[in-house]
């Protein structure tokens, strides 16, 4: 009881804060004002945050994961990744329009590029969005709807550039007029520089990438942690989708996030890719992604040793020539890498943060 | 733990069967003979805690059942979970037979007031021990491990090394030496090292290691392992420290290092421990386990006794309070721990080293069917109505329950051992069986 009264009165400072914000320049937003609008002490604000930064950080955050959600449900209801790339702009004008104290925060903020302890965050925000626009551009010139010699890295900051110079000059102007018939104009000006055929894009196109199938040697057993990415405000989704990609088409990638990673996890169910999340610390998240070819992964980590062990010699014994395949054991087998080694099967595994382990097997000859 | 780490490992480092299981089948045996002594001698053993009777009992205990078993132990356990080999494996057969050949005669020597046979046990003891330690520190000390088990083998080693220079310097004096110093003093540091040092840090960090694996229970957070650790290092030193600087202490101040300097390690032991261990054993992820858990239940649950017996006993001057701290200490919570760890360590070794390689290639038995689980059970009865009728004939100085203990004891060390035979006989049917790793 006392930890749902604590978590709602988060909130309301969260809330409480970005409502001021809107109002109010972000030098003159303090803990007294804060406190004053949720309607409770200054000392009783510094039982749930430690400083005015912290709270900003919340902001952000509580913000990212609206931000999130709204991707998530844009990538299960929208197929085209241009009209994805289009709502996506309509979402992040539409949340100014509702939230502008974080259109000043980021602003300022992006301004300013000081080093503020929300620095990071604020930086993972924009970079998540950037992310996202990049992989509707990738998988548009996979379809050949954009031109494939748009870099989708420019193309997404160019969008980016394109939203923040429009909030800006929106701010300035008092906030007057509406914002969503802009997001319309925006993108169709974005889109259409990287059609084929236009300015931006040349005339002559370049021959799309094939998708070559990956090294026979490409490992099984890739593990990604996005944690340090994180810290210094980089959105990692390129890194994993790279990552998947080097992956063996049996292979299965283990990627750990401070958060549940839900546009990912969406854009990998897309892909065809299962997705299971674990939480294997406090605040620590653990994806286990196999691709839609891949075998699933064996959980054996209910059971008491050695049959662990047994189970996986058992598997091990039956695998064709090539064939991989996926345990969670658990912990760390150490007995048993040698038997394996002794039959000839390959392994690569992975300790997880909550002592389990990963672990895959192959058969070499 | 990194894979690298993890790839250094080869069965090669694995010793044989035939390095572990004499130790393990002598163990039962000498805890078998100590029950035939009480048993023999009713509540005449048990009424002074130096009396002939009660040193031999309690060395066959601490040196005989304990130490071979935690010795045998040890051999597998520092390359598995330490990941590096203990070197010249072979002389583990010669600590096997000095240390053997040392108990049989320290309690010879003991029993029958007869210092040449003492002296010959000294011989055999510290001949055994030096061609222990050296090679087990070597691979221990070396090992890049840094968890709380790896930590709480070394201090174990440092803890035996330590014991076994005090009981020499002792054993001289039962020997027809002069005895080095105050005697309790003395029996109060050999105690500290022995039981809180060697076979408590051994105890406790085994434990982490054993009963997640077997019993899939939460792992006990790092932050309560090492303060367990921390709280045993400081009970365990501060005795030794005591004595050493009893010149300069004085004779107060000396005695109250040594009683109350072990404080730490008796919470640590006795209550910390128990208390952390059974908590991961309640909020294990398989519920249904292994009836050996058991062992491990009454043996953590008889630990916190153990600690009320050492309050009494370091304030009180009866000596059945010592007595009673001994028995409960040794037979009611560290025997067994060990008994429990027995019922699973030995069957899985078993079926690790001849049924494994076969995994997958042809049926084989699971580790369960090994060893049946009435057999496990048969001997925590026996156990645990040891233990409990052993108290009562302390407390009371009734003879026939001290009779009636040392008997279930006995039984208790016959069925242990006959539990090690058992599941030591079995090999695979087929040809196969050639893949035993020296066994």
């Amino acid at each position: 009881m006392a930890r749902a009264k604590s978590y709602e009165r988060r909130a309301q400072i969260v809330e409480a804060a970005l409502a001021l914000l809107a109002d109010v320049p972000l030098e003159k937003l303090t803990t007294r004002l804060i406190a004053k609008q949720v309607g409770v002490s200054q000392p009783a604000l510094f039982r749930h945050f430690r400083s005015r930064d912290a709270i900003l950080e919340a902001v952000i955050v509580a913000m990212r994961e609206r931000l999130s959600l709204a991707a998530t449900q844009l990538l299960e209801e929208t197929p085209s990744p241009v009209q994805r790339a289009r709502g996506l702009v309509q979402i992040l004008l539409q949340n100014a329009e509702v939230h502008p104290g974080l259109v000043r925060l980021v602003l300022a903020e992006t301004a300013d590029a000081g080093e503020r302890p929300y620095q990071a965050t604020l930086d993972h925000l924009v970079s998540m969005q950037r992310s996202l626009f990049a992989s509707f551009v990738r998988s548009a010139q996979a379809e050949k709807e954009l031109s494939a010699r748009v870099d989708p890295e420019v193309a997404s900051r160019l969008i980016i550039a394109l939203v923040q110079g429009t909030l800006l000059s929106w701010l300035r102007e008092g906030r007057d007029r509406p914002l969503r018939p802009w997001a319309a104009h925006l993108s169709e000006l974005w889109i259409a520089g990287l059609r084929p055929g236009s300015a931006l894009a040349g005339d002559t196109e370049a021959p799309t990438a094939s998708t070559a199938p990956p090294e026979p040697n490409a490992p099984r057993l890739a593990v990604l942690d996005v944690r340090p990415n994180l810290k210094s405000g980089a959105d990692p989704l390129e890194q994993i989708l790279a990552l998947l990609e080097g992956l063996n088409r049996d292979g299965l990638a283990v990627v750990v996030a401070p958060f549940r990673p839900k546009p990912l996890m969406a854009l990998l169910a897309e892909r065809g890719h299962r997705v299971e999340v674990t939480e294997v610390a406090a605040r620590t998240f653990q994806l286990t992604i196999v691709g839609h070819e891949a075998p699933a992964l064996i959980d054996l980590s209910e059971l008491e040793a050695p049959l662990p062990l047994e189970r996986v010699l058992a598997a091990a014994a039956s695998l064709p020539v090539g064939g991989t395949s996926h345990f969670r054991v658990p912990r760390l087998p150490r007995l048993l890498l040698p038997r394996l080694a002794q039959r000839g099967i390959a392994y690569e595994a992975h300790e997880q943060l909550d002592g389990r382990a990963i672990l895959s097997v192959w058969r070499l000859t | 733990m990194s894979l690298r780490a993890m790839r250094g490992l080869s069965l090669d480092q694995a010793p044989p069967l035939s390095v572990v299981l004499p130790f393990f089948v002598a163990g039962a045996l000498s805890a078998a003979a100590a029950g035939g002594l009480l048993a023999a001698d009713g509540s005449a053993a048990l009424t002074m805690p130096l009396a002939p009777t009660t040193l031999g009992a309690t060395h066959l205990i601490t040196i005989g059942l304990l130490m071979l078993v935690m010795m045998g132990a040890l051999y597998p356990m520092i390359p598995v979970v330490l990941g590096v080999p203990v070197p010249w494996i072979r002389l583990s057969h010669g600590v096997f037979v000095m240390v053997g050949a040392g108990v049989g005669l320290l309690v010879a020597g003991l029993t029958n007031s007869r210092a040449d046979l003492v002296a010959a046990a000294m011989v055999g003891l510290g001949l055994g021990v030096a061609c222990f330690l050296p090679p087990a520190a070597w691979a221990a000390f070396r090992s890049p491990a840094k968890t709380p088990t790896a930590w709480g083998i070394r201090f174990a080693l440092l803890s035996l090394a330590a014991v076994v220079l005090l009981g020499l310097l002792m054993a001289r004096g039962h020997a027809g030496s002069v005895f080095p110093g105050d005697r309790w003093l003395f029996v109060r540091v050999h105690v500290a090292l022995g039981v809180l040092g060697w076979i408590g840090s051994l105890i406790v960090a085994v434990s982490w290691q054993v009963v997640p694996m077997f019993y899939l229970a939460k792992e006990v957070p790092g932050w309560q392992r090492y303060s367990v650790l921390g709280a045993l290092v400081l009970g365990v030193g501060l005795p030794p420290l005591g004595l050493l600087l009893a010149p300069w202490l004085g004779s107060a101040l000396t005695e109250a290092a040594v009683t109350y300097g072990a404080s730490p390690a008796l919470f640590a032991l006795f209550v910390a421990h128990p208390w952390v261990t059974l908590k991961s054993i309640r909020d294990r992820r398989r519920k249904r386990a292994h009836p050996s858990v058991l062992f491990f239940r009454c043996g953590l649950a008889t630990a916190p006794l153990v600690g009320g017996a050492a309050i009494l006993a370091s304030i009180s001057d009866e000596p059945r309070w010592d007595l009673l701290y001994g028995f409960l200490a040794l037979v009611g919570w560290a025997a067994m721990i060990v008994h429990g760890m027995l019922s699973r360590i030995v069957p899985f070794l078993v079926w690790f080293h001849r049924f494994s390689p076969l995994a997958g290639l042809q049926p084989i038995p699971s580790m369960n069917a090994l060893l049946p689980a009435r057999w496990t059970r048969v001997g925590l009865g026996l156990h645990a109505g040891a233990v409990g009728l052993g108290a009562v004939g302390i407390l009371t100085g009734h003879d026939f329950a001290m009779r009636g203990a040392g008997a279930l004891l006995a039984g208790t060390g016959l069925s242990l051992a006959a539990m090690i035979v058992h599941v030591a006989l079995q090999r695979p049917a087929s040809p196969a069986a050639n893949l035993d790793l020296g066994s």
